[in-house]
């Protein structure tokens, strides 16, 4: 078969250095003797060894205490051992006799190291066998949590399920959403300390193998530590990591996932991370919010058009107050006028800097509120929002004006479903206000000018970032400023190149029959 | 010829109209009316029909000339009149892409300074815009026709607030009709190449266009939607200023913003001339594009030397330009040479490429009723 | 490549680059006014702008200088004001009768070049001198920095006055073939009275009409959607004055006679209704209806040709008629036609139509 091409990342530091790095870790060593190993181990307390066997016969058990299930270490290998008295020729026939379906035989102390550090116990007939048996009693459901109402992806309408941190809890729900033999799990191990599990998802037929490819050839490139969480990952395999966009999309919730799936889109899971990453992405897909779906039409697409709205209005609204008072008096209407400059009569600071102390100490007052412990984080709130507000328009530090303006921004900045674009969103508004202070509205316009130019060098796994506004694509809009109703989103978006062009049968999606009831009288 | 692009850097062929349409729309829109009527007076409009017809065709013979080649302008330079001859021809070309460039440019910030900030330095609007440029062109040809696409998109419904004007309006200032002779006409056609400028550059990214041959229809449809603008601002114009009115105005497109009343904002050319900005943007940036590819092809360097080079250029000369007489003569001498370059040179190597094409035909054919013993 | 960007832009933002117009750091300057004075040959500006220092509501206050020539006024201002006096927001101008019967050419090209100034500005002469009307804004019976604006906006709108702001004044005044006019504003014991129509000659004054001509001009000119016209009226002894609102008025201009020697005709057709009727006219009768609208139909008739004919003893066109003949010939003559204007014979024809009787007979 051929190689599909594969498009290269550009994120520094990771793929291009690789080859540079010359140092020494666990990974490149020569292998140790199991002995060796085994005096690696015992420098730790919770490292147990245990003679298991009726009298005549010991054999020896050995195993990380924390790793292990202790229950199903008791039941299924302590027991059988003790009340049923087991003759064991060799290693091999302890696969037969144990009720337990991981056990593997073998000589490799690499793959002990490994299934060891995993919660496997070593099983040996004497005290120096080579040839071990492995047998998995991995206790895995402790100190994680068992449920997530995806509080950070709240929606009042529809299933409030999201992803947790153990991994193979996330491929069970997966698997339970999505009765379809084409939903193909792909697992690598990334991270050399962690060598954390990373399962790559995908339904196969629809999605464009290509994607596939350079998700998986990326993932693999990666030489990094340890990985703390999905989102790493994801900027470790960025076609771009120095833009403030994020290029892929991250979420807790399975429908969102489900739905990226079902576009043709690729995601992957990681270990201890319940946000699940799905590329590639475009800028519009950031504003959708799963609510859109769950409410008739006519009032998702007016959602989605106020949050879009929302999000203009938060970026540009502090900058052009600024531009406007600094240089373009004259643009004010003349009823206006009166309020405007009786607002700043007392102040003392030129409106940029009024602009700036109030955006920071918003952003000081989110910061410090994500911080604290959530019934203190209410009253600071409060006392922040309200008093400090209040307190600086009385003191003449700021004009009463300018709080609306900021405050009513701030708010409008959180309209975005996606967390990562809501901070972008929040980053954006300060080199626009510095634009707008150096040039008035035609630093504003100068600022859009970068933007737009760094939008359209954008790209996700080599797919452009504003598709579809640009490469301009009239039939894709169904689904984007707009939410059509079922009856026309039948139809993939193309710029991901699925292979099945598709998802159901438009013409048998809710036709409801709009004759007039005047022509059945 | 072969196209040597990658299809990864190719654009689809509508996106011709974008390009075509976005590197005519510049500065000119905004003066051009005290230009035109010198000639026909108050009928210049009819002109504009005329230059816009001529044009057309005009695309019509460069895309003649490029499909028969399959290849960009350098190519075909080198071709027909030799290597050094035709490096010569694609160096004059490049120059006068740059010359363009500079007008546009020099005279955006002319305006900025007069209507807006008059105390602005030249260089330093220079040092935030030119960084702009480089961002776009070094992004390679797909973002520069990505802004096309957005300067002509995003600015697009400026041109409903042309309808506030004829509330002023006098339409009695249009008529009499033909009241003028051919000849002034034609003059006020000739005031008109300036506007129609752009188009040309053409010749030199046509390997970029996906199927280039099916793409002249978007190019021409661009040239026209380009007349109906022009033609749209002219005759609000004519009905809103009087013919005295008019020679006195040197801006009368800004002008007559000024009377545009929206709901909260007054003083609406503010608004236009920021805009303005990303209207330019892509004219200028075609420009430079173009100039850095006929001198890195003809001297075979890398293009960024040379986009620095430009860019720094471009500095230099703004500053050199800074009062209204020179950036006027500027203007005149840059539209002459248009005038020249689009009605006379472009006409030249149309046929050149036709008489050369029938010689090879007829040898062609000479061959097979004759093939050389061999 | 990115290090030199990041760079250019902090350098650009550190020298502070355009000139700043904090709004609370400059005077908003709201109308000026000019006078002309003959004894020594200066001109003397006077400014109007608000005080926001002692609370929400605003003082409006003067400042007046005197110079040689109306360029010379600004910098004189500025040096009588504690903030740079900036113009942005000019909503009017006044002149004064010297002024404007003196020359107003200067100044309008000023105004005309100056891209500090809107075209919503509303130009009026002053029946008198426009500081003491300017001064009388400040005192307590007016005290709103906006009036003389508001006033000119206010009629604008319910049509007793023709529409002007500066981009109708320099329409008119750049053009060879119609006359400039603007509102007259004459003051009245601290208060400030609409009095009629200014019209020029060129670039002066040459006469000034009343309320009811202007009305009577501003039918004849563009027609109207609102005003109200009273004429007396006469049957049989009886006598009393009917009001006619006008609701409609369509302006159409005929154009009778050969190259050498035009006549024009306005057509007027009015749709109104009547506002106030003295008690002996029964308005249900169709005979009544038909003698006041006839008589309402001469009235007009008559007044409207006696102001054409006052137009044409002073040889201005306001009305355009140069302008309208000239739309409708070919190869047209300005000056023959403007040498046989004030001979010409220009004759209105109105139409009343009477539409609504009010609520109550």
């Amino acid at each position: 078969m051929n190689k599909l091409p594969v498009i290269e990342s550009h994120a520094r530091g990771t793929v291009m250095f690789k080859h540079l790095f010359k140092r020494k870790n666990a990974d490149d060593q020569p292998k140790k003797s199991l002995d060796e190993l085994i005096n690696q181990f015992k420098k730790s307390s919770d490292f147990m060894t245990l003679a298991i066997g009726s009298q005549h016969r010991k054999y020896i058990i050995t195993y990380f205490k924390q790793l292990v299930n202790m229950q199903s270490v008791e039941d299924k290998i302590l027991e059988p051992f003790q009340k049923l008295d087991f003759t064991l020729s060799s290693v091999h026939e302890v696969e037969n006799v144990l009720p337990i379906e991981d056990i593997s035989v073998t000589r490799d102390t690499k793959e002990i190291l490994e299934k060891m550090l995993r919660g496997y116990v070593m099983f040996q007939l004497h005290k120096d066998d080579k040839l071990v048996a492995l047998i998995k009693v991995q206790s895995f459901d402790t100190g994680f949590r068992k449920e997530n109402e995806t509080e950070n992806e709240f929606s009042v309408v529809g299933p409030k399920i999201g992803f947790v941190e153990d991994l193979d809890v996330n491929l069970y729900l997966m698997r339970k959403t999505v009765i379809s033999e084409n939903l193909i799990f792909k697992e690598l191990t990334v991270g050399n300390k962690s060598k954390t599990r990373v399962v790559l998802v995908y339904l196969e037929g629809i999605t464009n193998p290509q994607h596939v490819e350079t998700m998986t050839q990326r993932l693999e490139d990666i030489d990094f530590d340890v990985i703390f969480d999905s989102t790493m990952l994801d900027q470790l395999i960025s076609d771009n990591s120095s833009t403030a966009f994020p290029l892929f999309l991250t979420t807790e919730r399975i429908d969102r996932v489900l739905f990226s799936l079902l576009n043709g889109q690729a995601a992957f899971f990681s270990s201890g991370s319940p946000y699940a990453v799905t590329g590639p992405s475009t800028l519009l897909d950031f504003f959708v919010s799963p609510e859109d779906y769950y409410l008739p039409w006519v009032l998702g697409s007016f959602f989605r058009v106020i949050r879009i709205l929302g999000v203009f209005f938060s970026i540009f609204a502090t900058p052009l107050y600024v531009a406007i008072v600094t240089y373009h008096y004259e643009m004010l209407p003349k009823d206006l006028l009166g309020p405007i400059i009786f607002s700043r009569t007392n102040v003392p600071f030129p409106p940029v800097i009024e602009v700036l102390f109030l955006e920071i100490t918003i952003e000081l007052l989110r910061e410090a509120g994500a911080r604290l412990p959530t019934k203190v984080g209410q009253t600071l709130g409060i006392v922040g929002g309200i008093v400090i507000g209040q307190a600086t328009v009385e003191a003449a530090l700021t004009s009463n004006i300018l709080l609306i303006i900021v405050s009513l921004t701030a708010l409008a900045s959180f309209t975005t479903p996606i967390f990562k674009m809501s901070n972008t969103i929040r980053l954006l508004r300060f080199p626009f206000i510095l634009f707008a202070t150096a040039f008035g509205l035609v630093g504003i316009t100068f600022g859009f000018c970068f933007l737009l130019v760094h939008l359209l060098r954008l790209k996700s796994l080599g797919m452009p970032y504003l598709v579809p506004l640009f490469p301009f694509r009239p039939t894709e809009y169904r689904d984007t400023f707009l939410r059509l109703p079922y009856s026309h989103t039948a139809k993939r978006p193309s710029y991901l190149r699925p292979l099945e062009r598709f998802r159901y049968n438009p013409n048998k999606a809710n036709k409801t029959k709009r004759k007039s009831n005047l022509d059945n009288e | 010829m072969h196209n040597t692009i990658k299809e990864e850097n190719q654009v689809s062929p509508s996106f011709l109209f974008f390009l075509v349409h976005s590197t005519q729309i510049g500065v000119g829109i905004l003066g051009f009316q005290r230009l035109i009527i010198k000639g026909a007076g108050y009928e210049a409009w009819i002109s504009i029909f005329l230059a816009a017809i001529s044009v057309c065709i005009l695309l019509a013979m460069i895309f003649n000339i490029l499909t028969r080649e399959n290849s960009d302008i350098v190519d075909i330079h080198r071709l027909y009149f030799g290597k050094y001859l035709g490096g010569a021809l694609t160096l004059a070309a490049s120059a006068y892409y740059f010359i363009f460039a500079l007008t546009i440019y020099r005279t955006y910030v002319e305006i900025l300074q007069i209507w807006m900030f008059p105390q602005l330095e030249t260089w330093i609007v220079s040092l935030v815009y030119l960084p702009i440029i480089y961002y776009t062109v070094s992004g390679g040809f797909r973002v520069v026709t990505g802004i096309a696409f957005f300067g002509v998109m995003l600015p697009l419904p400026l041109a409903l607030a042309l309808i506030y004007p004829l509330k002023y309006g006098h339409l009695n200032n249009l008529f009499p009709l033909f009241d003028h002779t051919i000849w002034e006409f034609l003059i006020s056609t000739k005031m008109m190449t300036f506007e129609n400028l752009g188009f040309e550059s053409v010749l030199f990214f046509y390997p970029f266009i996906k199927n280039g041959a099916t793409s002249q229809k978007w190019g021409q449809l661009g040239i026209l939607f380009s007349a109906f603008l022009y033609l749209c601002t002219a005759l609000v114009s004519f009905a809103y200023f009087s013919q005295g009115q008019l020679m006195h105005t040197i801006w009368p497109t800004l002008t007559m913003a000024k009377i545009i009343e929206i709901p909260f904002l007054q003083r609406f050319e503010y608004i236009l001339i920021a805009l303005w900005l990303l209207v330019v943007l892509p004219t200028i940036a075609v420009s430079v594009w173009c100039t850095i590819r006929g001198f890195s092809k003809t001297f075979n360097k890398p293009p960024t030397l040379f986009l620095i080079l430009v860019l720094i250029a471009l500095l230099g000369f703004s500053i050199f330009f800074d009062d209204r007489e020179t950036i006027d003569q500027l203007n005149t001498r840059l539209s002459m040479t248009g005038f020249y370059f689009i009605y006379g040179y472009i006409p030249f190597l149309f046929l050149y490429s036709l008489i050369r094409a029938k010689i090879k035909q007829k040898k062609a054919q000479k061959e097979e009723r004759e093939p050389t013993l061999s | 490549m990115k290090r030199i960007l990041i760079l250019c832009t902090c350098l650009t933002f550190l020298t502070s680059c355009a000139d700043r117009e904090t709004i609370d750091e400059i005077q908003v300057v709201n109308s000026i006014g000019y006078d002309y004075i003959p004894q020594s040959n200066k001109v003397r500006g006077t400014i109007l702008y608000p005080i926001y220092k002692y609370g929400p509501t605003e003082e409006p206050s003067i400042i007046a200088a005197t110079a040689n020539s109306s360029f010379d006024i600004p910098l004189r201002l500025n040096n009588k004001s504690s903030l740079p006096v900036a113009f942005g927001q000019l909503r009017s101008i006044v002149m004064g009768k010297e002024f404007a019967t003196h020359g107003v050419d200067e100044l309008v090209n000023t105004i005309a070049r100056n891209p500090d100034l809107g075209r919503n500005i509303k130009l009026s002469i002053a029946d008198g001198n426009a500081h003491e009307l300017l001064s009388s804004v400040t005192k307590k019976k007016i005290k709103d920095y906006q009036f003389i604006s508001n006033l000119i906006e206010q009629n604008i709108r319910t049509e007793n006055l023709p529409n002007t702001n500066l981009q109708i004044f320099l329409f008119s005044f750049f053009s060879d073939d119609r006359d400039p006019y603007l509102p007259v504003l004459a003051q009245q014991k601290d208060a400030i009275k609409l009095k009629g129509l200014a019209l020029f000659k060129q670039q002066k004054v040459v006469t000034t009409i009343g309320m009811k001509e202007t009305f009577l001009f501003k039918l004849l000119t563009s027609g109207a959607k609102h005003g109200r016209y009273s004429v007396k009226i006469k049957e049989n002894d009886r006598r009393g004055e009917i009001i006619l609102q006008n609701l409609r008025t369509k302006t159409k201009y005929e154009i009778k006679g050969n190259h050498q020697h035009p006549s024009i005709i306005a057509h007027l057709t009015i749709d109104g209704l009547v506002k106030e009727f003295p008690g002996w006219i029964n308005l249900t009768d169709p005979a009544s209806i038909k003698m006041v609208e006839k008589t309402l139909q001469k009235d007009i008739e008559k007044d409207g040709d006696a102001f054409i004919k006052k137009l044409q003893r002073h040889k201005i066109d306001p009305i355009c008629f140069t302008d309208y003949v000239r739309s409708k010939t070919r190869g047209f003559n300005s000056e023959k036609f403007k040498a046989q204007y004030p001979d010409m014979n220009i004759k209105v024809k109105a139409r009343v139509h009477l539409i609504q009787t009010g609520i109550s007979n």
